[in-house]
């Protein structure tokens, strides 16, 4: 063998040497003795684990056939700046994002075709109705908020969005070990075994999304998933008539570290979970290669409400597919005051009473 | 007195964990961390999986003599 290798001591990661007495490798520094083979297999596990890398092809969209999206038109917000297509039948007057006037700028031209389109599967009443049922039953929401909402403002949009898919490879090395105790008659033992595992293999993602449009939130695009793209179809510009389409302004290839990020997070779970029988596992060293990544170009239903209340903006949103309805609503500080007082009260007072019964 | 202000500190826990809970109802906008809605089926293969020994600890603590 050529040159000098050099092993870290698995166990406190300090350069380990051959003793010759024990024909073993020991740690000079934590006195850990190990058989060489175990630690030649647990430093070429840990080394073979590589980098993260992400190969995508971010190609998505199509164009546009002559005279196809000749009856657009874009507007734009005077407000906010964000601009939104409708065709010249439906027209547009307010901003979805920001409920401000907005202005018809031109005919729309340049930007790339959907691919896909789910269409609108709840009306109007629907987002209405799903309104009036996520301000209900919340005791901590002050009483103006809901009599004040200018609810016949919701507004259907089509929101662009990015679908990615994945192949993804992981390789990684868990750290796990084992807890054993017992007791004789003077001492508590607490016996701890560490072991090194392996796990290789791969896994899929299909048609994760990411939020194509720098004015409709992310967070509250997330909040309303799951779409079902089962009811996604070819787009036509014909399901587009009484609705507002957001025109898309962040790239495929700036939209990519989300979707990343998310399947990375849910391969990584996948794997940490087939390491089962330890009292503890943790992830020591792995990297998780995505492959494959063909982008999709589709625009998903979402009813969207804009309110402002006490200088503050609410912004509501519902799945137009699924009916699924978010928005963070406002606290009412008095109402949490009181009910933490009355609950301190009742409580302090059971448990006291209850204390002098039991003595 | 003590007595006292043992079950008013569990009323105070129990006034923060229930106004608590009320006001996590309020807030519906969460970022999602993962994309476990999106794994295709059947698509997870574990091909390699091999747990090995590594070594062991044993910590020994006194017994108090009752
Ligand atoms: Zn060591
Ligand atoms: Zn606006």
């Amino acid at each position: 063998m050529a040159g000098l290798i050099e092993y870290e001591c698995p166990c406190c990661g300090g350069r380990i040497e051959f003793d010759s007495g024990l024909q073993k490798l020991k740690c000079p520094y934590c006195d850990s003795v190990f058989d060489i083979e175990t630690v030649q297999n647990y430093t070429a596990d840990i080394q073979n684990t590589g980098q993260d890398e992400m190969n995508w092809d971010t190609q998505a969209g199509g164009e546009w056939q002559e005279g196809e999206n000749s009856d657009m038109r874009v507007y734009t917000c005077q407000s906010c700046g964000g601009e939104i297509i409708a065709d010249s039948t439906t027209g547009a007057s307010k901003c979805p994002y920001c409920d401000n006037p907005v202005v018809m700028t031109g005919s729309f031209s340049g930007d790339l075709k959907p691919d896909y389109i789910i269409p609108f599967k709840l009306d109007k009443d629907a987002a209405k109705a799903a309104l009036s049922k996520h301000l209900s039953g919340k005791r901590l929401l002050p009483k103006q908020f809901s009599s004040e909402n200018h609810i016949n403002e919701i507004k259907g949009v089509y929101v662009p969005v990015w679908l990615f898919d994945a192949e993804a490879d992981a390789n990684m090395v868990y750290r796990a070990e084992k807890r054993n105790s017992w007791s004789d008659s003077n001492y508590h033992y607490v016996e701890t075994s560490y072991y090194s595992a392996v796990r290789a293999g791969k896994i899929a993602f299909e048609l994760v999304p990411v939020d194509g449009s720098e004015k409709m939130d992310d967070d509250l695009m997330e909040s309303i998933e799951p779409f079902d793209f089962k009811d996604a179809v070819d787009f036509r510009t014909a399901y587009l008539a009484g609705y507002l389409a957001d025109r898309y302004d962040v790239s495929a290839e700036q939209s990519i570290e989300r979707a990343n990020s998310r399947i990375k997070k849910s391969t990584e779970a996948a794997f940490a979970g087939t390491v089962t029988g330890y009292s503890a596992v943790k992830l020591q060293s792995g990297s998780v290669r995505l492959n494959n990544g063909k982008a999709k170009y589709a625009l998903y239903p979402v009813w969207i409400l804009n309110t402002t209340w006490n200088g503050e903006k609410y912004t509501f949103a519902m799945n137009g597919q699924t009916g699924k309805f978010v928005g963070d609503l406002p606290v009412d500080m008095k109402a949490a005051s009181m009910w933490f007082a009355l609950i301190t009260a009742i409580v302090t007072a059971v448990l006291y009473g209850l204390s002098f019964l039991l003595q | 007195m003590l007595d006292f202000l043992i079950c008013l500190g569990i009323g105070i826990i129990a006034a923060l964990f229930i106004v608590g809970m009320m006001i996590s109802k309020l807030k519906t906008v969460h970022k999602k961390q993962n994309a476990a809605d999106y794994q295709k089926n059947d698509s997870f293969r574990l091909e390699v999986s091999r747990d090995s020994y590594l070594y062991k600890e044993v910590k020994k603590t006194p017994l108090q003599k009752k």
